[in-house]
């Protein structure tokens, strides 16, 4: 035979056997096996744990060891049972847990948000305002008043880096002087519509902040008296639902100024969503039609329409939450990235709603899981970081919660507000904006520092996304 | 054997299973790519077990194919400096050269050592065979060029390449092949080239194939077997015999180098049992490498590598693209097929079927140069270089008939019957599957992953041990990327250290490249085999100038 296929033969047989050893050690090795001393059960199936932080880069001690990596990191090979892990970054306060580790399983502390050692609190604008109202959009904006005239609201644009203050009526507007009475947003739209009592007139002006300078239409021609309740799509700019004390719905079009009155009838709730109009009737039925009044159905939406439906419109919720088979005295409830969980919240309480297929196998479409019981008045929660924690304004002050903290709550107070304005978090920019207790300053508190890129394997990257879920 | 090497003319029972043979490839690559799929999203754990198992595997072809990639470089650098001339020579005197050659002594010349060294052992075997072959200057070299688009710009350099060898030029002969249907300017320019160098050779002209002939297709094969049918009759009425004569079937852009008869008639006179031999050298496509997109470059010079790892292997090898072969053995099975696209391969299957398995291809370290698949535009090039792929890929079509005779032999051992059939068959499928499972099914089961999968350590696990696979890969590549600039031409190396690195970064292409220029041809190729959609015979587009943007 001659050199060449001799050879080949040769290494082919040595990498055969380099296969047939290496290949199966492999495989073992990634479903979690190894060769522990034999006191330690020598051969152990062991588990991980997934740690990524935010702020990332902190040091991830486990079990009084450091990892070799800083946050993300996986920490492989731990025995089933729990470790003590602790996430440690200069500045903020270490965070610290006792984590369950199964075998075969991966445990995963994902997005850990470290709280500050101390939280920065930086006026905004150095007026008192007594109202505060958020709205959607790209960015988001904040309107804030300081008095009761049209003259005193201010629009403010939370840009990403830095906030930009404008006007939302020009000095030389016709409403110069009008009193404001009342003011109808959306949950998820820019827009809003404003009531102001001009001339000892009711007057109902649709407002897009959009644009530079905002643009204000006066709709009050196209309202019969005076609304229970306004609602649109997010994103609609031509059609708004007006439902009238007599219980009926309009259709308005403020493009073509024209009125589609009675599309829906004997209505105590009014919610839009999907191109469909939903109304609560007072015997607690849910119906829905188009937006012409056709093709009414009492059909049950699905769970995560109904959430939100019910966080478009806290009248929704009641009846909602029976639908949901939650007995909860709900005062909100707002809808997480993915929609199949939800934060909801009462007087007390604050939990996490989670109406995804397996719960939903069940006899209810949804359950709750109550992660703090303990509150005095919550009045507001915002999903925060990715949905990863929670903000709750309760009482008086805000407090930050993690959503999943292993039996071992983290409460962490971030500060005081004003006691009846209201606050507004986005994770846009992931400020806490509010207004300071006493002096009413509009203020924020950076309390999800912005995340620098950080290349990771397709797996955490994606892990992001899935795990919750 | 009488075996009819053709889909063509076959009995009901012949054709059913022809059929069913032409389903299979394309068959297994897509039950393997589905079935992947769908474990990735059912049952992730299975596949993710598969994929770590199947990762391995490559990893340790891929380390397999490197060592000998450069063991063969090394053989193809040794062997460039080869006094061939003096070799043939020698060996008109057998006895006294095998003397001579035991005398030699080379000092710390290893390279050289190691060339005689073969030599020596090539010597012995032919000696010990009894099969002594005819004088160098008795042997005949008939070089067929099939025509069909090709100008003066691409089959003038192909000639002067011939005019220049380092062998007596009056014992080659010339044919261009002709297509009946080339336009007017082509048919001019072979005249014009076939007058200018008619005196170099012992005889240059053109036979003109005629189009439409029953039982052909519009293949190169038909028009080749044309062109040979009209030598064979000139070399009877000149009387020299068949088992004199070598031909080489080249493309019209084949350069050869100038030592590429002297080597080969070398082999042909070395090889024992030389009538039932072909000859491959390795083909490097250096023509117009400068002028060509870098994703063509690579792509080329990874058919150059391929070459050169089954060049180590000739137990397996196959022929492929330019060639040479025995002349008699040619006639003996009559001819190339006159209706297969992959001629260059079928004509060796053929030939072994034909011998009962007694048939094999010799390599030759030495090069000849083709052009790389080049349009008038970047994307026009990025088609083209698609479709010669999948050209390439039809050689699934050998299949069917390589099982059917190996079916029908006797002659053949089994042993020998099941280790080609399934190199045959696993070469096709590991073409057309590879590049799907190491590009985009492996990432399936973590893309995929549901909420079970997504908590467990495997989901973790895959990235990392992929990736840790991946980087040993990339040691690899980056042998690829030196070996590929040591085998550039040397005369076009003056480029600065910038251009070299670019030229090494063109290589980050391969992942891409090889799902869309060569695994996504091959499984078109299975699967229009698998559906009946029969290819044609497309001639390549070959340019010497860049394409635009």
């Amino acid at each position: 035979m001659s050199i060449m296929p001799l050879l080949r033969k040769i290494i082919f047989y040595i990498f055969l056997a380099v296969y047939g050893v290496v290949c199966p050690l492999i495989i073992l090795r990634m479903l979690g096996f190894i060769v522990a001393p034999p006191e330690a059960g020598g051969f152990v199936k062991t588990g991980l744990i997934y740690v990524s932080a935010n702020p990332p880069n902190a040091r991830v001690i486990v079990d009084g060891v450091a990892a070799h990596e800083t946050a993300p990191t996986v920490i492989r090979d731990l025995t089933p049972g729990d470790h003590d892990i602790t996430i440690d970054l200069r500045g903020y306060v270490p965070w610290r847990k006792r984590v369950p580790v199964i075998g075969n399983k991966a445990t995963a502390l994902d997005n850990v948000l470290l709280v500050p050692a101390a939280w920065k609190t930086r006026i905004l604008m150095d007026t008192d305002f007594n109202t505060l109202i958020a709205l959607a959009g790209n960015p988001p904006s904040l309107i804030a008043a300081r008095g009761n005239t049209i003259d005193d609201i201010v629009l403010m644009r939370l840009n990403k880096n830095i906030e930009e203050e404008d006007a939302l009526f020009p000095a030389q507007s016709i409403y110069k002087g009008a009193r404001v009475t009342g003011y109808f947003t959306v949950d998820k739209s820019p827009f809003f519509v404003v009531h102001i009592i001009d001339d000892n007139k009711d007057k109902y002006l649709w407002v897009d902040p959009r644009e530079k300078q905002p643009h204000a239409e006066d709709i009050t021609e196209l309202l019969i008296g005076e609304p229970k309740q306004l609602m649109w799509e997010a994103s609609d700019e031509k059609n708004i639902f007006a439902l009238q004390r007599d219980m009926t719905v309009n259709r308005l079009n403020i493009k073509s100024k024209a009125i589609y009155p009675g599309i829906m009838e004997n209505t105590q709730a009014l919610g839009v969503m999907d191109n469909a109009v939903f109304g609560l009737t007072p015997n607690g039925l849910l119906i829905h039609c188009d937006y012409d009044g056709q093709n009414k159905k009492t059909t049950i939406p699905q769970p995560k329409d109904l959430i939100v439906l019910a966080a478009q419109n806290p009248d929704f919720l009641i009846p909602v939450m029976r639908y949901l088979g939650i007995s909860a005295d709900a005062r909100g409830i707002t809808p997480g990235h993915e929609r199949a969980l939800a934060l909801i919240w009462t007087k007390n309480r604050v939990g996490i709603l989670d109406h995804s297929p397996q719960t939903s196998a069940d006899e209810h479409p949804a359950s709750v899981q109550w992660i703090y019981s303990r509150g005095q008045n919550i009045v507001q929660a915002f999903w925060v970081n990715n949905d990863d924690n929670i903000l709750v304004r309760d009482d008086g002050g805000i407090l930050l919660l993690d959503k999943e903290n292993f039996g071992q709550p983290r409460l962490t107070r971030v500060t005081d507000v004003e006691g009846e304005g209201m606050v507004y978090y986005t994770d846009k920019t992931g400020k806490l904006y509010y207004l300071t207790p006493g002096t009413r300053r509009l203020s924020w508190i950076q309390i999800v520092p912005h995340k620098p890129f950080i290349p990771a394997p397709i797996a955490e990257s994606l892990l992001i996304k899935k795990l919750e879920h | 054997m009488d075996f009819h090497y053709s889909k063509q003319h076959l009995t009901a029972g012949e054709a059913r299973l022809q059929r069913r043979l032409e389903i299979l490839p394309g068959a297994v690559s897509w039950i393997s790519l589905v079935t992947l799929v769908l474990l990735s999203i059912f049952f992730p754990f299975t596949a993710a077990i598969f994929i770590v198992a199947f990762y391995l595997c490559w990893l340790l072809r891929l380390l397999y194919m490197t060592i000998f990639l450069v063991l063969s470089y090394m053989r193809l650098d040794i062997e460039q400096k080869t006094d061939w001339r003096a070799r043939i020579c020698g060996m008109d005197a057998l006895r006294a050269y095998i003397e001579n050659c035991g005398q030699k002594k080379f000092g710390r010349h290893g390279r050289r050592w190691f060339s005689h060294f073969v030599h020596r052992r090539e010597l012995k075997k032919l000696s010990a065979s009894g099969q002594l072959p005819p004088a160098s200057k008795d042997i005949l070299h008939l070089v067929i060029f099939p025509v069909i688009k090709e100008g003066a710009d691409i089959i003038g350099p192909a000639l002067e390449a011939i005019a220049r060898q380092n062998f007596p030029t009056r014992q080659i002969m010339v044919i261009f092949a002709l297509e009946e249907r080339a336009k007017g300017p082509v048919k001019q320019d072979v005249s014009a080239v076939t007058q200018k160098y008619a005196s170099h050779f012992k005889d240059c002209f053109t036979v003109l194939h005629p189009s439409g002939i029953p039982g052909e297709s519009r293949v190169k094969g038909a028009n080749v077997t044309c062109a040979a049918k009209a030598a064979a009759e000139r070399l009877r009425q000149d009387h020299v015999p068949f088992e004199h004569v070598i031909v080489s079937c080249f493309d019209a852009d084949t350069v050869v180098d100038q030592n590429y008869f002297a080597c080969l008639t070398y082999h042909f006179m070395v090889t024992p049992d030389r009538q039932r031999a072909s000859f491959q050298p390795i083909p490097v496509f250096h023509n117009n490498i400068w002028h060509v997109p870098g994703f063509a470059r690579v792509i080329e010079t990874g058919s150059s590598f391929c070459q050169l790892v089954e060049a180590t292997n000739p137990e397996k090898l196959v022929t492929f693209s330019s060639h040479s072969m025995s002349f008699q053995a040619l006639v003996e099975v009559g001819y190339w097929p006159v209706d297969m696209i992959s001629d260059d391969s079928a004509i060796f299957w053929k030939c072994y079927i034909h011998y009962g398995g007694r048939y094999r291809v010799v390599p030759m370290y030495t090069t000849l140069s083709m052009d790389v698949a080049c349009a008038e535009t970047w994307w026009r090039t990025v088609k083209s270089v698609y479709k010669q792929k999948r050209r390439w890929a039809w050689g699934v079509e050998n299949f069917p008939l390589v099982v059917r005779g190996f079916l029908k032999s006797k002659e053949i051992p089994l042993y020998e019957k099941i280790r080609h059939g399934f190199k045959l068959f696993e070469g096709h499928l590991s073409w057309a599957t590879w590049a799907f499972i190491l590009s985009i099914i492996g990432w399936l089961p973590v893309i995929f992953a549901r909420k079970e999968f997504a908590a467990s350590v495997v989901y973790y696990n895959i990235p990392d041990i992929a990736s840790t696979i991946f980087n040993l890969a990339f040691l690899c590549l980056a042998i690829c990327i030196i070996l590929s600039m040591a085998l550039l031409p040397k005369a076009n190396v003056r480029f600065s250290r910038l251009k070299k690195a670019g030229l090494a970064l063109e290589w980050l292409l391969v992942p891409v490249s090889m799902v869309f220029l060569s695994a996504l041809p091959a499984l078109d190729a299975q699967t229009r085999l698998m559906m009946g959609q029969y290819l044609e015979f497309w001639v390549t587009d070959k340019r010497r100038t860049p394409p635009a943007r």
